[in-house]
């Protein structure tokens, strides 16, 4: 007579009390509540924004606008949650915070901001993108003379604007803020082709996903 | 010979159970990946580490050059504990495609797309 035993892996999170109230985003501390971004970026009073953060409880938050203003929400992954603006809201620029049993999102160097306005304008688009030497060209809607870049190679605040084609941005790669440290770390072995991520943001928001392009470093 | 045949088949089920119970135990543990390090850049709102690898080997044919976070909330260091230092060669396992790097820019936190999450890293001497 043969008997088998098999272990077969199983999850008890059916069990009162084995869940977790909260779940962390990847790589972040449990049991720490953080912000990262509110979208969109303009809204009307009374409509709903997403909110993306780590450590949101699944029965209880308090999201604060300017500290006042209390909203109670919840989130089923601990990771994001959908929140109503109040209505009694100014018009203008608000730093939202949360709060719940692990404590405050609030961090003064880096406040998260929505803006409150009757008249919301949709944030950049990047529809499309080339690549000539070291210039990008990016082509898409909502831009203007006052967005800035942010790349996965760092920053640039003085991209040239044209308003051909709805909307044109173009910047150098060796403008970027990490591009010589990257440069001189790859000076030995020649060149390699790497991804950048681009976001446009301006007076209306930013892209909510990365725009990839590839580039030769 | 007719008498084994339910043993044979209650084998091969079996078997197939077991088989297939051991990728989601592996890829809970993460994948290979080895490289030297050339630069590093700090998350700002995730308060992770995106290490820049190149080369960066990832088991497979190609070798690439791309950037891992390492966490100091769920990444397990090994000696010479130098992560993310310039010049050293690490080895490890990844979880990919983790979104674990976001920094601040103006007024919110941006996600930076990365190779993926390193779960433990041991590194070489300077």
């Amino acid at each position: 007579m043969l008997i088998f035993v098999v272990a077969i892996p199983v999850s008890f999170g059916f069990l009162p009390g084995v869940q977790s109230d909260t779940a962390a985003a990847p790589g972040l501390r449990a049991n720490r509540i953080v912000l990262f971004r509110a979208t969109p970026f303009e809204v009307r009073p009374g409509s709903t924004i997403t909110l993306d953060g780590s450590g949101f409880s699944r029965t209880f938050n308090k999201v604060y606008f300017d500290g006042e203003e209390p909203v109670t929400a919840i989130s089923t992954t601990g990771v994001s949650m959908k929140v109503v603006v109040p209505r009694t809201l100014s018009n203008g620029e608000h730093q939202i915070s949360v709060t719940n049993s692990f404590g405050s999102s609030e961090n003064p160097s880096q406040p998260i901001l929505i803006k409150v306005t009757d008249t919301p304008s949709p944030p950049p688009v990047i529809l499309s993108a080339s690549v000539s030497g070291d210039v990008v060209t990016l082509v898409g809607q909502g831009f203007s003379s006052s967005n800035s870049i942010f790349t996965s190679l760092g920053n640039t605040s003085s991209p040239s604007f044209t308003t051909a084609q709805g909307g044109v941005l173009t910047f150098r790669v060796s403008d970027l803020s990490m591009y010589q440290e990257l440069k001189a770390s790859f000076s030995s072995e020649g060149p390699h082709d790497i991804a950048l991520w681009v976001y446009v943001q301006g007076e209306h928001g930013a892209n909510k996903d990365p725009y990839k392009v590839d580039i030769t470093i | 010979m007719m008498k084994n045949k339910p043993y044979l088949s209650l084998t091969l089920i079996l078997s197939l159970i077991f088989a297939f119970s051991l990728p989601s135990r592996a890829s809970a543990q993460g994948l290979p990946f080895g490289g030297l390090v050339t630069a590093f850049f700090p998350c700002t709102c995730s308060f992770t580490l995106a290490v820049w690898f190149t080369p960066l080997y990832l088991g497979g044919p190609i070798v690439v050059t791309g950037p891992l976070v390492y966490s100091p909330y769920s990444t397990i260091p090994y000696g010479n504990f130098l992560v993310g230092v310039p010049g050293t060669w690490e080895i490890g396992s990844y979880l990919p495609g983790a979104q674990a790097c976001w920094m601040y820019a103006g007024l919110t936190c941006f996600p930076f797309p990365v190779v993926g999450l390193m779960t433990k890293v041991g590194t070489s001497g300077i």
